[in-house]
């Protein structure tokens, strides 16, 4: 699976500034968007890349802080570097609790807000990553009937083939060939790796 | 007819006419003609009872001859000598014809000539009188040396007392009236009361006099009363019988009785009401009435040329103390520039003395453009009839004091000339000064703390572009240490240092001027860029409190006359209010809106429209009273200041309540004429 182009997505209402944003993040070879509002920015559809977002917190209208409560509520987060013009501690405190990456008061450094970009950049590919992996076992946990399902939640609480047969009521035998279709349904190549799966999925085992 | 045809008439038996036809002359003569003896009236024809005014024949016949005539003739001799001596030499001659002096049946007394023929008739002499009265030419020469006597006497005299005194007495004298006496209003004008001027040609009048002072009469009522009212002569001929005479119990007891009031008028004033009596009652005597009243009227005149000399004697008196009590310099003069008349201060201010300024012309007190100005505005004066001016008085040692002056003309006599006044307004002018002074003070304060408030966010209206310029050179400098010369990236870094760096200096240019403190300076101003300016050091606070600006600058160039400075300063108070007023107001639209367009008349309206908490219909003229505020850390001048600039530049600043959330402040100014440019 190749990697997309990450994308740097900037929201700032000084037109020159977001030039200059664009320019300084083209200089490390970072594609960028710019918008300039949080409306905007709100209104377009995020890439389907690993992104992150450098945020003016004052702006006109929905404030940089707004937009990323926003984002947050919506479950779409994004790795957020904060820019102000004059940032204060509750601010700052406030925009790092709300997941923000980095938060740079102007003027700064050219290489901390290319640190900020690359460590937010790869924040988002990881989640991303693992977004992508969890989707996966997700279609192959679909693809499970509801009885292999029940027997997959019962295995990986570690129950024996003769105990599982005695909870779900069936033969020893019958448990044997359900749980032969879940490793290979789920491309498990030992209870301990299915055992994982079932935590990225969050499956527990419902105990009549 | 003379006497001849009286005396045929009585000519015994043997008259050639028919005795009807006798009768029928006698009766009808228009001379009156008596038959009297030594004792009696014996007969008289129906002329003699008109003549004397009696009401009959009978009762005419009744009254003893001597009653007739008044004590005295003109000459001093009493009548009835001097009638014996007029007898005796008809009786010598025949007949006799002389003037002599008669009293009518209502006590008047006027000339006549006789005609007097003694007659034998049978054992006794009759006397037959024919009676002629005397041409009216004779009666007007009377009445006029009577006037002239009179109004000489009153010219002399130095009062309306006196005056009146004069004719009491004369009049009195004349008819031989019993009392007279005069009634003058009171200060306030509602009553008449009894003045000292009386006069009694008989004695025994003291009680009337007494009573008469002790009473005052409100129009309408008593003799005086009734003249003061109506104006016109009255005759009451018994007052003891009179329903409107409150002193009849009075006059019965001194044997009053016929009386006479007229009034002395001067235009229409009653001056005075003077009243005779009589000890008889009369019927009214026409002829005396008009005799008094012509009396009166001249008394009228005199009084009312005296009054007037009077009058003006006063104005002229009054005007010089008026004139020299003014606190500033008086000035008359011609249309030629003659001075007429001046006040003392005039010389004192001055220094020139009387018979200088005399000699002077009004715009010898002006030098340069002064003397241009107040040349018109003379010229305004006897054109337009009123003008004003300030200008440098100079004096006769050189100095030079600013004065207001005023013109105002008068026509007298078809002449125009120039009255006016003028006023040292040195203290006013440092006062002016002082305040326009303390103005700009205060308005620099006030923009300096607004300013103030907006500290954050001006300087972070600097560091926008700060730190845009840091991070593009920090670009252009690694490109250059690592060598990778990418023209086009470094040309447009570059170029955007260049518009940034640019940007902050305008900003600080803005600040600058604001906290600037200098005198206003008017000039021709884009009213548009006045407000970009300011929209530049607001921009900032209004990004921070989430607020959009937008400007709507629909007229292309609205140029105005104005102070940049200023005219920010308002700009500035309004959208800082505008802001302030949607901070912490959960709205929809948190929108600022500026304005300009065209008004009426060619003016320019900006209007500043927020969508906050807006202003309650009451309140909306408090808002711009001095010290009235909202905010907790505001001075409250804001908007006093910013009214008093736009005034101060000609137009006018106010608020109005949105259709929807919020206010709008309204401000229009002139908009600049070829004239201004």
């Amino acid at each position: 699976m190749t990697e997309k182009q990450p994308v740097v997505i900037i929201v700032d209402d000084d037109s020159s500034f977001r030039a200059f944003l664009a320019r300084l993040v083209g200089t490390i070879g970072l594609q960028s968007v710019s918008f300039a509002s949080a409306e905007e920015f709100l209104h377009t559809a995020s890439p389907d890349a690993p992104a992150c977002l450098i945020l003016d917190v004052q702006m006109p209208g929905l404030s940089g802080l707004d937009l990323q409560r926003e984002l947050m509520r919506t479950d779409h987060q994004i790795p957020t570097v904060f820019i102000t013009g004059h940032g204060d501690i509750p601010m700052s405190v406030q925009a790092v609790k709300a997941g923000a990456v980095g938060f740079l008061t102007k003027p700064f450094r050219n290489q901390d807000l290319l640190d900020a970009v690359r460590e937010a950049i790869n924040l988002d590919r990881e989640a991303r990553q693992r977004r992508i992996a969890v989707a996966g076992l997700r279609q192959r946990y679909d693809s499970l009937t509801a009885r292999e399902r029940e027997v997959f939640a019962l295995v990986v609480e570690g129950l024996l083939n003769k105990q599982i047969a005695g909870e779900i009521g069936t033969t020893e035998r019958t448990v044997k060939a359900h749980r032969h279709q879940v490793m290979q349904k789920m491309e498990a190549d030992s209870v301990a790796e299915l055992v994982r799966m079932a935590d990225k999925l969050m499956i527990t085992a419902r105990v009549h | 007819m003379n006497g001849e045809v009286a005396s045929n008439i009585v000519k015994p038996a043997h008259e050639r006419l028919p005795e009807r036809a006798l009768k029928l002359l006698f009766d009808r003569s228009a001379d009156a003609i008596l038959l009297m003896d030594s004792e009696t009236l014996v007969d008289c024809n129906q002329a003699t009872v008109r003549m004397l005014q009696y009401s009959s024949k009978e009762e005419l016949l009744s009254t003893h001859p001597s009653a007739l005539s008044p004590p005295f003739q003109p000459d001093g001799r009493s009548s009835q000598e001097k009638a014996e001596e007029m007898r005796a030499k008809a009786c010598e001659r025949g007949n006799h014809r002389f003037e002599w002096m008669i009293k009518s049946a209502a006590g008047s007394v006027f000339p006549i000539e006789v005609l007097l023929t003694a007659i034998p008739l049978d054992d006794r002499q009759v006397l037959c009188a024919v009676w002629h009265e005397i041409a009216d030419l004779k009666r007007a020469e009377e009445q006029l040396s009577l006037l002239q006597t009179i109004s000489m006497e009153v010219s002399a005299t130095i009062d309306l007392t006196n005056a009146l005194e004069v004719v009491l007495r004369r009049v009195c004298e004349k008819t031989g009236w019993a009392i007279g006496q005069s009634w003058l209003p009171d200060h306030d004008g509602r009553h008449l009361v009894c003045s000292p001027a009386w006069f009694a040609s008989v004695g025994g009048m003291e009680k009337f006099r007494i009573s008469s002072r002790g009473v005052k009469f409100p129009p309408g009522i008593g003799l005086p009363g009734r003249v003061w009212v109506s104006k016109q002569p009255a005759w009451i001929i018994d007052v003891t019988q009179d329903a409107n005479f409150p002193r009849a119990d009075d006059a019965r007891e001194v044997g009053l009785k016929a009386a006479l009031g007229i009034p002395i008028l001067s235009g229409d004033e009653v001056l005075s009401v003077i009243e005779f009596f009589l000890r008889t009652p009369q019927r009214e005597d026409e002829r005396l009435v008009r005799v008094i009243v012509t009396v009166a009227e001249e008394l009228g005149l005199v009084i009312g040329r005296k009054r007037a000399e009077e009058s003006l004697r006063w104005e002229k008196s009054f005007s010089d103390t008026t004139i020299d009590s003014l606190p500033g310099i008086f000035y008359h003069y011609d249309h030629h520039g003659r001075f007429l008349r001046w006040n003392k201060n005039f010389e004192r201010v001055t220094g020139y003395s009387h018979e200088e300024i005399a000699g002077m012309h009004p715009l010898d007190f002006f030098s340069g453009n002064d003397k241009h100005l107040i040349a018109e505005r003379i010229g305004e004066v006897f054109t337009t009839s009123e003008a004003s001016a300030e200008a440098g008085l100079v004096c006769k040692d050189g100095s030079v004091i600013p004065y207001f002056f005023t013109g105002r003309r008068f026509l007298f006599d078809g002449n125009p000339y120039l009255v006016g006044v003028g006023v040292d307004i040195t203290e006013r002018l440092k006062a002016e000064e002082e305040l326009r002074r303390t103005q700009a003070e205060l308005a620099h304060v006030t923009r300096v703390t607004t300013m103030g408030e907006l500290a954050a966010s001006i300087a972070h209206e600097v560091n926008q572009p700060l730190g845009a310029i840091v991070g593009n050179a920090e670009i252009c400098l690694d490109k250059l240490n690592d060598g990778q010369l990418d023209l086009e990236l470094l040309r447009e870094a570059l170029a955007d240092i260049v518009s940034d760096g640019l940007r902050a200096s305008e900003v600080i240019a803005g600040i600058r001027a604001l906290a600037r403190k200098s005198t206003p300076q008017k000039m021709q101003l884009d009213l548009n860029l006045v407000i970009r300016e300011v929209l530049m050091l607001v921009g900032q606070e209004a990004r921070r409190k989430g607020i959009e600006l937008r400007a709507e600058l629909g007229v292309v160039h609205p140029f105005v006359l104005g102070d940049r400075v200023q005219l920010q300063q308002v700009l500035l108070n309004l959208l800082i209010n505008g802001i302030e007023a949607m901070d912490g107001v959960e709205v929809r639209m948190r929108e600022l809106r500026v304005m300009t367009e065209r008004g009426e008349g060619n003016v320019v309206v900006a209007r500043v429209r927020d969508c906050g908490v807006g202003i309650a219909p009451q309140e909306i003229e408090q808002i711009f009273k001095p010290f009235h505020t909202t905010k907790t850390g505001g001075m409250g001048m804001g908007l006093a200041i910013s009214r008093s600039i736009i005034e101060a530049h000609g137009g006018r600043l106010w608020a109005e309540a949105n259709d929807g959330p919020g206010t709008t402040f309204i401000f229009i100014l002139p908009p600049v004429k070829d004239g201004d440019l």
